[in-house]
């Protein structure tokens, strides 16, 4: 593999999470964009991002087309890793810490490729195709194939609006949802759980939306949730509160869309069937898909926010 | 971790190559043997398994007369093929539905107790997705090498690890050896 640095500097927004960030990745690189390489997400965003944060984005390196994807060592990872169960202790500990520390790419490596995106720019994120790359910013229009003049592209979008049943230039804003997953090896840490919760709080889960499940990536994590509160939230907005799993992520449970379904879905693959036969996915972060329960389609969780 | 034969960082003694990326120093603290052709084996540190891509893996070692290299090195829990209602999981693996599903978990279960493998079997709370389950209980760690028969394995790479994904025969293969056929 080759080495790929993605850097991304600046302040995300409020309301921009991790998954925002990897999936605007995504859309400026492509799918294939990371093939070949080995990624590492370097840069002022990064540097400031919680270690679920992190996992989140190099999950989806796969899905930027690069089989591996890291970010360096510092203090943030070192805080996360002490003390768990299997890590190191006492003398190891400083041992491993001072062999951790060189983690990190050398001031003069050399990238094969270098990627630079501006963290003040990316906004919260919906995709609307079958494929990762075809994401938009939620106040984004559905992409028209008429306007595209690579055929390539423009037979993938047209089969991609067919498949997915929508309209070119529908806004995102105005896509109704059937069913919102929030959960997935993406999106199940405490961290994800809190953020939906948090625009859950106090409302209630739309009708027209047929079910609304939260599956913790762990018992340690629906342990932590439940300590702090966070089922009981969800419960009482009408959501269910499962027990973990990869669940509704790839549908090899009965965790599934039935055919025509459409999901707001905190997963990683939008693929055609991913979910079910026949259903439809829309990959967001867990404050988008916990906005979209509310509201019944999709909206810009900053604006929800406002009118609380 | 593991530290075997590396290549050197200074060159004659006088001109330094250019600085190393952290994917240059993890593959370096890691590689075991390169060839001229550029094909290599590196040693893998951590390997987590599910019940999906692991069972024919059991079954070559099996068929072999193998026995895993490094039990202590392999960390294994159900989440693919588990229900997640609290109906269904209250009585474990006997109560899964599903009779396919219910054959996977069970027969990770079977692997795992036959071979000694730490297992975080389906109501244990330590049990979850693989790539939530890894960082979270401290079995995946910075600096490690870190496989798993899933392609989402990358999610480990935020620890400042090299992980990444692998198919059923090369979950054997390190079963087996504890190495890794890549290539850099």
């Amino acid at each position: 593999m080759k080495n790929m640095l993605v850097q991304v500097d600046g302040k995300l927004g409020a309301g921009v999470t991790p998954k925002d960030v990897v999936l605007a990745i995504i859309g400026e690189i492509g799918t294939a964009g990371g093939t070949g390489y080995a990624i590492e997400f370097g840069g002022e965003v990064f540097r400031n991002m919680s270690m679920e944060g992190r996992l989140t984005v190099c999950n989806m390196a796969i899905e930027a087309g690069a089989r591996a994807g890291m970010v360096a060592v510092d203090d943030i990872t070192l805080a996360y890793v002490k003390d768990k169960p299997f890590a190191p202790k006492d003398a190891l500990w400083n041992r491993a810490v001072a062999e951790w520390r060189d983690l990190h790419s050398d001031a003069d490596a050399q990238f094969d490729r270098v990627v630079r995106l501006d963290g003040a720019q990316i906004q919260p994120q919906v995709t609307w195709g079958t494929s990762p790359e075809m994401v938009l910013p939620v106040a984004g229009t559905v992409p028209d194939p008429a306007l595209e003049s690579d055929p390539v592209k423009k037979s993938s979008i047209a089969r991609a609006l067919e498949y997915m049943g929508l309209n070119a230039g529908q806004p995102i804003t105005e896509i109704p949802v059937d069913k919102v997953f929030i959960g997935s090896c993406t999106n199940s840490r405490i961290e994800d759980i809190r953020s939906a919760a948090e625009v859950v709080k106090g409302r209630r889960k739309s009708p027209s939306v047929a079910l609304a499940m939260v599956v913790p990536g762990s018992g340690e994590v629906k342990a932590q949730a439940e300590a702090e509160g966070l089922d009981a939230i969800f419960r009482a907005a009408g959501f269910e509160w499962r027990e973990p799993g990869c669940s509704m992520c790839l549908a090899m449970n009965a965790d599934r869309l039935e055919p025509g379904e459409r999901c707001a879905s905190t997963s990683n693959r939008n693929f055609e069937g991913r979910q079910g036969y026949g259903g439809r996915t829309h990959l967001v972060s867990p404050a988008m898909a916990a906005g979209a329960a509310i509201a019944g389609h999709f909206v810009d969780v900053r604006q929800l926010a406002e009118r609380q | 971790m593991q530290k075997i034969n590396w290549r050197p960082v200074f060159v004659s003694g006088e001109s330094r190559m250019a600085g190393l990326t952290l994917y240059d120093k993890l593959w370096r603290n890691h590689l075991v043997l390169e060839r001229d052709d550029g094909s290599a084996l590196i040693y893998i540190d951590r390997h987590i398994v599910h019940e999906v891509t692991s069972p024919q893996a059991f079954e070559g070692l099996r068929l072999a007369g193998r026995k895993p290299w490094r039990v202590d090195s392999i960390v294994a829990t159900p989440d693919h093929n588990v229900p997640t209602t609290q109906q269904e999981r209250a009585s474990g693996v006997d109560g899964i539905a599903d009779p396919i599903s219910k054959i996977q978990v069970q027969t990770l279960d079977d692997n795992c107790d036959e071979l000694g493998i730490l297992e975080f079997k389906i109501n244990d709370r330590r049990q979850g997705i693989v790539h939530v389950v890894g960082p979270e209980t401290g079995a995946c760690l910075p600096g490690m090498t870190i496989v798993c028969g899933d392609s989402h394995t990358s999610t480990n790479g935020a620890l400042g690890a090299l992980a990444f994904g692998i198919g059923t025969s090369e979950v054997e293969h390190v079963m087996a050896t504890q190495c890794l056929v890549a290539k850099k």
